[in-house]
């Protein structure tokens, strides 16, 4: 008898608990956002929103952690079929925008911002205000923003007699530089590329190789985004150098070891600016930062995360646009960004953030020079095939020129077809 | 004088021992060998669990360590906590746990009623719907992940434990292996028992059932393994972390790091995640042998 | 009431009890791998397209992405499934003497194989390590070079099969086991006393003997390789440079990547025919095969 009251009450509690935790849910705005990052972020992102559900209690932001930028665009298009199961707000990849925006299920955020509750949409860089903008709608806006560069270990440079302050400018002195810096019996490299062949995920060589293009005065595109023209001149010199580099030189592995660069075996670091806050971490006053060396002009790649809120009710919408302009407001882009290496995307922040550091002024810097990536739908698919014949060159199973045509050819036959589909 | 008397004395004794020592070698230097062969196979097999281990409790200076060291100094708990902080561990066990457990339970019972059927009911089409359940066999898992998956999506249970559930409810398998069991009980209890008036199912599960416990505790453990360790169908069905099992967890934990993986954390989180398994082998491990065995037999 | 005869009531007691599980089996199977056919025949991206028919087959078919695929797993396979077959077998032979720590040896070789493949792959991964890990330690032990193994393209996938081979060695273990003890001893003794050598005795009694257990070994390990998925997932994301890129894991990619579902069905349905016409095979010519 005590048994089965025992067991009674317990359901009783548990159901009145259920209960409660609705109702408490119930009254307030539940938006589901889905994001990179997690709880236990190097950004502490977790945190920033745990704060802003606290600082607007009639809105609850219920965070869900995808492992990546491709997981969540699959994820988001494995709902898009059936108009049903996205979320509120999803982070997303630069270069992913116009896909999302495609679907039809981004909604145009111009009411928003330009509304009473709205924002200054020229605060924005340029690059990445414009990348959002699709036949007149801006479906995303920039939360932080990033770009390649060079890292670089100030101990070993002095060891290896170069000047500590300064990082190599252009190819030609990464070179020199790289060659003065490797020592194969210590173990050590002259320069290691992270955004490279070993990396799985196949966007991180091909945007570093479309800087190379840029960096010898090369287009990777044609104006108007239907044709891709990187088999120049330029695209075969940019690849010949790194196979120099890798072959010739023997300065820049192949396969890199593992954390090469922050257990100090590596001098030379080219890697994604968002890294940069673990560097800081390990290897404290040793790290030196500069500008992505160019060839006859500097460039860079623009990356950075962007906020997109998708079609659902218009308390919704509203309560998304509330937690994205709080998300891209001073503090928040500040918190996110201080530490880590990721870039502010607004112009008003920069000068603090890098007043907090000044490793940070080159990659700023590097802004100016920043290139972006073709704002269509197939670019994803472009830059995997990029991706796939690039990696043969630098395994030598095809010749850069012979590669890059090939390349050429799949990319305009597959964009092509998608043209003729969408008509 | 002595001495000479015992040198010869001493000789023999040498002999003798020597003589003992081959002829043990001879008989059992056999056994020594192949001993010392599944010893070292052995080492073999388990060598990754004692590196898992060792992993897990090092810092992070002596697991990018070459040559490896073994013994970790000091010993850590860093590494776990970073794993139960970066992903919910134990969030997804037990999504495991419920996963797993209803895949089972499902599979046991409707494998048990169509079994029976099968094995002691003769009604119109047995054999050919036999053989039609049996067919089902044939079809791969790989074949049936597209439209498993545009049907929970029509059903609108994505990201449920119903879409990670439902398409597992039934295995053929199941049916065919009880039904084999089933076939090789004498029917003389049975045979009393319905003159005795007893139902259909009262017949199954009061009497059938408990002369079956070796077949279906091979069921269950081959089921729930099964359903504990599957990662494509998972990985298609889940969205968010709300029912994610902790094998889509665990791949999505190294995807997230890209390839800078923070290899502590990593052994940490899957010597957790492998440690529920290895418990409950250490206590049943005869139970799945001796499943897998049953299987095999067929 | 009505007066039911007993063989309605015998009839409609079958059809109750094969209900539940006879209704899941023609959804989740019979009609998914219909369904499954009928995609494969659409232009079936997000949404179903045109109509193709056999479109989709002959990309696939013209594809040098799934010959790829198709070779990779032939390859792995049948190393992976020979070598599972011989040192299971060998380790099956060693074990079934009466030795002191049997159960030990048994449970240590089935041991990985109760182990989700999943984090089985992650562990192996970092014994991959080029640089840190284990599997490079050991070969430096033996004085040779340390190799790229995952990353890479020669030997990414001989790191997979090898890995796949440790795995699954205690499975085909047991599987003997269970044979060799159904095998009489008296045919031993009786080789023995016509003057039988071991070699003799293993080709001409045991081999024969278990031929059985070898048949069930080789169409379910055969099956099974063949549709590997989560150490590719884990550990090389099918490269370096689709070196390791299964059968599996391409139809995955193109499905849930892409969302080519019309084209990954077709694949997937090219794949299913594979492993439908070798075990019709292997069932068939079963006596004539060499063992």
């Amino acid at each position: 008898m005590s048994r089965k009251f025992l067991a009674l009450s317990i359901c009783v509690l548990l159901v009145c608990g259920l209960i409660l935790s609705q109702a408490s849910l119930a009254k307030k705005t539940t938006i589901t956002y889905w994001e990179l990052y997690g709880p236990k972020a190097p950004t502490s992102y977790g945190k920033i929103i745990e704060e802003f559900n606290r600082t607007h209690p009639e809105i609850y932001v219920n965070d869900q952690f995808l492992p990546s930028h491709t997981e969540i665009l699959q994820k988001f298009l494995a709902t898009a079929i059936a108009k049903v199961g996205y979320p509120e707000l999803i982070l997303s990849d630069i270069c992913f925008v116009p896909l999302y925006a495609d679907t039809g299920i981004p909604i145009d955020m111009m009411p928003f911002i330009e509304g009473p509750n709205g924002v200054d949409l020229n605060d924005w860089f340029a690059v990445l205000r414009d990348f959002g903008h699709i036949k007149g709608k801006q479906y995303s806006l920039a939360q932080t923003t990033n770009n390649i560069a060079l890292f670089y270990n100030k101990e070993l440079f002095k060891e290896a007699g170069l000047n500590p302050e300064e990082a190599p400018k252009n190819w030609d002195e990464l070179t020199l530089y790289a060659q003065k810096l490797n020592k194969p019996e210590q173990g050590q490299w002259g320069v290691v590329e992270y955004e490279w062949v070993h990396k799985p995920y196949f966007e991180s060589l091909s945007w570093r190789f479309q800087t190379l293009v840029w960096q010898s005065k090369g287009r990777v595109w044609n104006p108007d985004y239907s044709k891709v023209v990187f088999n120049s001149k330029e695209g075969v010199e940019g690849l010949q150098w790194w196979l120099d580099l890798v072959y010739k030189y023997k300065v820049l592995p192949l396969n890199p070891p593992e954390h090469v660069f922050e257990s100090e075996k590596a001098a030379i670091l080219i890697d994604g600016t968002w890294a940069a806050g673990s560097y800081i971490e390990i290897l404290g006053d040793k790290l030196g930062t500069g500008m992505l060396p160019g060839n006859k002009v500097f460039a860079t790649n623009i990356g950075g995360e962007h906020l997109m809120i998708c079609d659902s009710s218009p308390e919704k919408e509203e309560a998304s646009w509330i937690f994205a302009k709080w998300m891209t407001s001073k503090k928040p882009i500040l918190q996110m960004c201080i530490d880590s290496g990721r870039l502010p995307p607004r112009k008003s922040t920069v000068a603090e953030f890098v007043e907090e550091n000044p490793l940070w002024e080159p990659f700023m810097e590097l802004m100016k020079y920043g290139e972006h990536r073709a704002p269509i739908p197939q670019y994803g698919k472009a830059s995997e095939i990029i991706h796939g014949y690039v990696e043969r060159v630098l395994y030598r199973k095809m010749d850069p020129q012979e590669a890059l045509d090939e390349a050429v050819t799949d990319i305009n036959e597959m964009l092509a077809k998608a043209a003729a589909r969408s008509e | 004088m002595n001495q000479i008397d015992e040198n010869p004395l001493k000789e023999r004794e040498v002999a003798l021992v020597n003589e003992r020592m081959l002829c043990w070698i001879k008989n059992n230097g056999l056994k020594l060998l192949i001993w010392a062969t599944l010893s070292i196979g052995a080492f073999f097999e388990l060598l990754p669990f004692f590196w898992v281990v060792s992993t897990s409790f090092k810092i992070r200076s002596q697991i990018l360590r070459f040559p490896p060291q073994w013994i970790p100094d000091p010993i850590v708990l860093k590494n776990f906590v970073e794993a139960f902080n970066t992903i919910p561990i134990a969030h997804f066990l037990c999504n495991s746990v419920v996963v797993a457990t209803s895949i089972t339970f499902a599979q046991v019972l409707t494998g048990v009623l169509a079994a029976y059927a099968f094995a002691r009911i003769n009604f119109y089409g047995r054999d050919i719907l036999f053989i039609l359940f049996l067919s089902t066999m044939m079809i791969p898992g790989h074949a049936l992940i597209i439209p498993h998956f545009l049907l929970i999506q029509k059903f609108g249970m994505i990201d449920t434990y119903g879409g990670l559930i439902l398409p597992k409810v039934t295995h053929a398998f199941g049916i065919f292996l009880l039904r084999q069991f089933f076939m090789t009980i004498p029917h003389d209890l049975e045979d009393a028992a319905k003159l005795d008036g007893c139902s259909r199912l009262r017949i199954l599960f009061n009497i059938i059932l408990p002369m079956s416990v070796p077949a279906i505790m091979a069921l269950i453990i081959l089921t729930f393994m099964q359903g504990w360790n599957d990662l494509l169908w998972p990985l298609i069905v889940t969205q968010t972390d709300r029912v994610r099992t902790i094998t889509v967890g665990l791949g999505h934990f190294v995807e997230s790091q890209g390839h800078r993986i923070e290899y502590g954390p990593m052994m940490a989180a899957s010597l957790v995640a492998i440690l529920p398994t290895l418990i409950v082998y250490l206590f049943a491990q005869k139970h799945f042998v001796r499943g897998i065995m049953l299987t095999g037999l067929k | 009431m009505f007066k039911i005869s007993n063989r309605a009531r015998e009839n409609i007691w079958g059809y109750l009890f094969i209900l539940p599980s006879g209704v899941a089996l023609s959804i989740f199977y019979l009609f998914s791998i219909g369904f499954s056919f009928y995609v494969s025949l659409y232009d079936w991206m997000i949404k179903r397209g045109s109509f193709i028919g056999i479109g989709n087959y002959m990309i696939a078919l013209t594809s040098p992405d799934f010959w790829n695929a198709v070779k990779n797993t032939v390859l792995f396979t049948f190393l992976t499934v020979g070598m599972q077959l011989i040192l299971g077998l060998i380790t099956a032979l060693l074990l079934n003497r009466s030795l002191r720590g049997k159960t030990l040896f048994r449970a240590v070789f089935f041991l990985p194989c109760i182990i989700p493949s999943v984090i089985l792959g992650i562990i192996w991964r970092w014994m991959y390590s080029p640089q840190y890990g284990l599997v490079n330690f050991f070969l430096q032990l033996l004085r040779l070079n340390p190799l790229g193994w995952l990353r890479d393209p020669t030997w990414a996938l001989p790191a997979l099969i090898f890995m796949s081979v440790w795995q699954w060695i205690g499975y085909h273990m047991i599987i003997y086991l269970a044979g060799l003890q159904g095998i009489p001893e008296q045919l031993y003794e009786a080789a023995k006393i016509d003057g039988a050598t071991g070699w003799s005795c293993f080709r001409h009694i045991t081999w024969p003997l278990l031929r059985p257990a070898t048949m069930f070994l080789v169409i379910v390990s055969i099956i099974n390789t063949f549709q590997i998925f989560d150490q590719v997932y884990v550990m090389t994301g099918g490269g370096p440079m689709g070196n390791t890129s299964v059968l599996v894991y391409y139809l995955w990619k193109e499905a849930f990547h892409f969302f080519k579902l019309g084209y990954a069905s077709a694949v997937a349905w090219l794949v299913f025919l594979m492993i439908f016409a070798f075990t019709l095979f292997q069932l068939k010519f079963a006596k004539v095969a060499w063992w």
